[in-house]
C-alpha cells in the first residue's frame, strides 16, 4: 500500500476586478488619447506615474479632477534598470525613469539589440496599433537618438 | 480591460491555477483502503472513543494521536437535510451544477461524525431526517474522494436496514 | 505585566454596496479610514500600528496587505494582517486592542474590507480542503441550510419566526445610512414569498454579499482622555473548532464556540443575566436562523426559547435587549470587513453617535463574530472605564 499521495488540485474561477476612477480614467487615455497620465500630490508636489488616487508619503487623496494634480507625462525617458534575461516574448522588463514623473515605472524595453543596453539610454514608448485600455497598449520603450 | 456602462474600468481574468496537495500518511491510507477494498474508513481515538469520518491523525477533542482504522457500515442515517435551488460554482470545473439538488448530513453506520454530501431521489421533497441512504461508489476507484459519487437514498428506516451504532 | 484600559474612541465606514465600481480595493480601505481618522480627530501621524483584516480567498487577490498597507496610512508602520473567516473582523479588532492594551502602542488602527463583486464568494468558501471538501462544495447557504434543519428539528422554530429576524434587520437597515440592504416595508411575509435558496432558507433570510470597508481607531494610556464618550474595551474571548462540518453533533444547536466564548466573557466582566445586564449587542448573524441559535447560544433566553424571544420584540430598537439596532450581516456583508463593523456599530451606541438607530441608555455592549462555526469571538464593551 502506498504510505503517501498526492493530488492535482485545480481551481478555475472568474474574476473582476474594479481598478478605480484615476486608473479608469488613466487606461482610458492610454486608449483613447495614446498619453501616458500621471498625478501629482499637492502636498509635496510628487508626480506619480501610473496616475493614482492616493500619495502614501503624505497619507493624502489626489483628486486627479483638480487641476494641477492630473498631470500628462511625455511619452519618453531613460532605462534605469532591466532584466538582462529576455522575456519569451523577447522583450527586457525594465525601470524607466518617464521625464516628469518622481517614481519609475515598471515596464519593458525592447525593438534593439540587447548589447544597446545601457543605464541611461534614451527611450520612447512604441504604441501598438489597436489599443485596448490596458498598460501593454504601449508594446515597449525603444531606444532613440536624442540631442 | 473590460468597460461596463459606467465610466470605470474592470480587469476581467479567469484563474486557472493548479496545485500539488499531499493529504498526508491518514488520508492516503482511507483513499488506498477505500480503493483496495470498497470500504470506508475511519480513525478512532483511543481516548474519547470517537470515530472520525474524514478520518484525520489527531483527535482535536482530546489532543491524542489515533491510530486505530475502523470499517465503516455501506449505509448511513440522514441527520440534517436541505434541496438546493441555487447555482454554485463547481470550483474545479468552473461549472455550475445544476439545481436542484439535495444536500445531506450523513451519518455512516460506525462513525460519530457526520458528512455532507449529495443525496440522489426520485423525489427530494420526501427526504427527512431519519431516512436512510446508501454509500455509492463509482465502477473504477481513483483513489481519491471523488470515489464516492453521492448517497442513494433509500427511505425511512425499517429494522433490518437500522444502523448498529457501535 | 498587566493589561491597561483602552478604548475605540473613532470608527470609519463605506456605503456599504452591492459593488463600488468606482474604487479599488485600496481606494475602499483609504474612504473608511479617513472617515475614522475624522471621527476620532487625529491624522496620519497619530497612528501608531496598523491591523488590517481581509479575506483574500474572496477577491483570488494575492497579498492584500501589501496592496493596501500604503492606502491604510501603512508606510513605514507596522501593519499585520488577521484573517480567521468571517471573525476576521472582530479578531483584528481583539488583536488591534490588546496591542494597545499592551502598552506596546498607543494608538492603533484596525481596517477591514472585502469586494465580493470582484469574485466568486460561494466558491471561493468552498476552496478549502482540496483532499475533501472542495469536491462537496456546495457553498456557505446550503452548509447553512443543512444545520438550519437539525435546529428547527431540535428547537421547533418556525419560517415565520426566522423571517421576523429578516424583517427586523431590513427595518433597522433602513435607518443605517451605510446599510447595503434595507427596507422599512418588509414584512414576514414577503421573506416567506422570497424565492427558496435552500430549504427552508429564502433569498431574504440570507445575508448580501457587499463591497465595503471598515475602521476602529484604538486609543490606551494618556491618548484616551480628550474623548467624551469612549468605548471603553472590557474584555474579549475566541475560540476555534474542528474544521469539518459533520465533525461534532447538530453544530447550530450546540455552537459550542459560541457558547464557551460567551461563558468566559460573562466571568471576566461579571455578568450573571446577560438579557438584563447587556444594553446593546451587534452579533454576527449570517442567516435570520443564527440569529435565534445565537440568543442561546448567548444566554440572551433560556435554550429552546429564542422563537418566543423575537416575537417578543424585546430586541427591537426600543426593546430590552436590541439586537443589531444598524441592521446587523443581514444587511451589509463585506466579509472581512463585517466583524470590524460589529465592533464599530457597538462603540458607535457607547459614543452616542449611532444617529436614528442609537439605543436610548447604552452603556454595556456585546459583539459576537461568527466563522463557519469553526471560529467564535466574543468582546464586550462599556461607556464606564474600567
Amino acid at each position: 500500500m502506498k504510505k503517501y499521495q498526492q493530488l492535482r488540485a485545480s481551481v478555475h474561477l472568474p474574476f473582476s476586478f474594479a481598478v478605480g476612477a484615476t486608473a479608469s480614467r488613466f487606461y482610458r487615455a492610454l486608449r483613447d488619447e495614446k498619453t501616458i497620465y500621471g498625478t501629482r500630490c499637492d502636498n509635496c508636489q510628487r508626480v506619480s506615474v501610473p496616475a493614482r488616487s492616493f500619495c502614501s508619503h503624505c497619507c493624502k487623496t489626489i483628486d486627479h479632477h483638480q487641476t494641477g494634480q492630473w498631470i500628462a507625462l511625455p511619452e519618453y525617458g531613460t532605462l534605469i534598470g532591466w532584466c538582462e534575461t529576455p522575456n519569451k516574448d523577447g522583450f527586457f522588463t525594465a525601470l524607466i525613469q518617464l521625464e516628469g514623473a518622481d517614481n519609475l515605472l515598471l515596464h519593458r524595453v525592447g525593438q534593439c539589440d540587447a548589447v544597446l543596453l545601457h543605464k541611461g539610454l534614451h527611450l520612447r514608448a512604441a504604441w501598438k496599433a489597436s489599443a485596448a485600455g490596458t498598460i501593454t497598449d504601449i508594446v515597449c520603450f525603444k531606444p532613440e537618438r536624442r540631442a | 480591460m473590460q468597460e461596463n456602462n459606467s465610466e470605470y474600468l474592470f480587469s476581467s481574468i479567469t484563474m486557472d491555477l493548479s496545485w500539488n496537495t499531499d493529504v498526508g500518511e491518514t488520508m492516503a491510507g482511507f483513499f488506498q483502503r477505500l480503493k483496495a477494498e470498497r470500504r470506508l474508513y475511519g480513525t478512532r481515538c483511543s481516548n474519547c472513543l470517537r470515530v472520525y469520518l474524514p478520518p484525520r491523525p489527531v483527535c482535536g477533542n482530546c489532543w491524542q494521536q489515533m491510530n486505530d482504522w475502523v470499517e465503516l457500515g455501506e449505509q448511513g442515517t440522514i441527520v440534517g437535510k436541505t434541496v438546493c435551488y441555487y447555482e454554485i460554482l463547481d470550483s474545479m470545473t468552473g461549472k455550475p451544477r445544476t439545481t436542484p439538488f439535495v444536500l445531506g448530513l450523513i451519518q455512516i453506520d460506525g462513525a460519530d461524525t457526520t458528512l455532507n454530501h449529495f443525496v440522489e431521489t426520485p423525489d427530494p421533497d420526501h427526504v427527512s431526517i431519519g431516512d436512510r441512504v446508501e454509500t455509492v461508489l463509482r465502477d473504477t476507484l481513483q483513489g481519491n474522494v471523488g470515489d464516492i459519487v453521492h448517497f442513494q437514498w433509500l427511505g425511512p428506516p425499517t429494522t433490518s436496514s437500522q444502523g448498529s451504532k457501535k | 505585566m498587566k493589561a491597561r484600559p483602552v478604548a475605540i474612541v473613532g470608527t470609519g465606514q463605506t456605503r456599504h454596496r452591492k459593488a463600488r465600481p468606482d474604487v479599488h480595493q485600496g481606494e475602499m480601505v483609504q474612504e473608511a479610514v479617513n472617515l475614522a481618522l475624522l471621527d476620532a480627530d487625529l491624522s496620519w501621524d497619530d497612528i501608531d500600528a496598523i491591523v488590517l483584516t481581509n479575506m483574500e480567498l474572496f477577491e483570488g487577490r494575492a497579498l492584500p496587505d501589501l496592496w493596501c498597507s500604503e492606502f491604510a496610512g501603512g508606510l513605514g508602520k507596522p501593519v499585520m494582517k488577521v484573517a480567521t473567516g468571517g471573525t476576521s473582523g472582530t479578531s483584528g479588532a481583539i488583536a488591534g486592542l490588546l496591542q494597545a492594551a499592551s502598552g506596546l502602542f498607543d494608538t492603533v488602527l484596525v481596517v477591514g474590507w472585502e469586494k465580493h463583486s470582484e469574485g466568486s464568494t460561494q466558491t471561493g468558501m468552498s476552496l478549502t480542503d482540496p483532499a475533501w471538501d472542495r469536491h462537496i462544495a456546495a457553498g456557505a447557504i446550503g452548509n447553512f441550510a443543512l444545520s438550519i434543519s437539525q435546529y428547527v428539528a431540535e428547537r421547533g422554530v418556525t419560517g415565520e419566526q426566522a423571517a421576523m429576524v429578516a424583517v427586523k434587520a431590513r427595518r433597522n437597515g433602513a435607518l443605517n445610512p451605510n446599510a447595503h440592504v434595507k427596507d422599512a416595508g418588509i414584512t414576514v411575509e414577503k421573506v416567506l414569498a422570497s424565492p427558496m435558496l435552500a430549504e427552508p432558507v429564502h433569498l431574504l433570510d440570507m445575508c448580501p454579499q457587499s463591497d465595503g470597508a471598515a475602521a476602529l481607531i484604538v486609543v490606551g494610556g494618556d491618548k484616551t482622555r480628550r474623548y467624551k464618550n469612549p468605548a471603553w474595551f472590557r474584555g474579549s474571548a475566541t475560540r476555534h473548532d474542528q474544521p469539518y462540518i459533520g465533525d461534532h453533533d447538530k453544530r447550530m444547536v450546540m455552537m459550542r464556540t459560541l457558547r464557551s466564548a460567551a461563558q468566559e466573557v460573562y466571568r471576566k466582566v461579571g455578568i450573571g443575566d446577560p438579557f438584563k445586564e447587556i444594553d446593546i449587542a451587534e452579533i454576527y448573524e449570517p442567516v435570520s436562523y443564527a440569529e435565534l441559535a445565537w440568543y442561546e447560544a448567548l444566554g440572551f433566553c433560556a435554550e429552546g426559547d429564542a422563537g418566543k424571544l423575537i416575537e417578543s420584540g424585546a430586541t427591537q430598537i426600543g426593546g430590552d435587549l436590541p439586537v443589531n439596532p444598524s441592521g446587523g450581516v443581514l444587511c451589509s456583508n463585506p466579509v472581512g470587513a463585517t466583524g470590524v463593523i460589529r465592533v464599530a456599530e457597538a462603540a458607535r451606541q457607547l459614543h452616542l453617535k449611532a444617529g436614528d438607530y442609537q439605543v436610548d441608555g447604552a452603556r454595556r455592549a456585546l459583539v459576537s463574530g461568527y466563522g463557519v462555526y469553526t471560529w467564535s469571538d466574543v468582546l464586550f464593551f462599556s461607556a464606564e472605564r474600567p
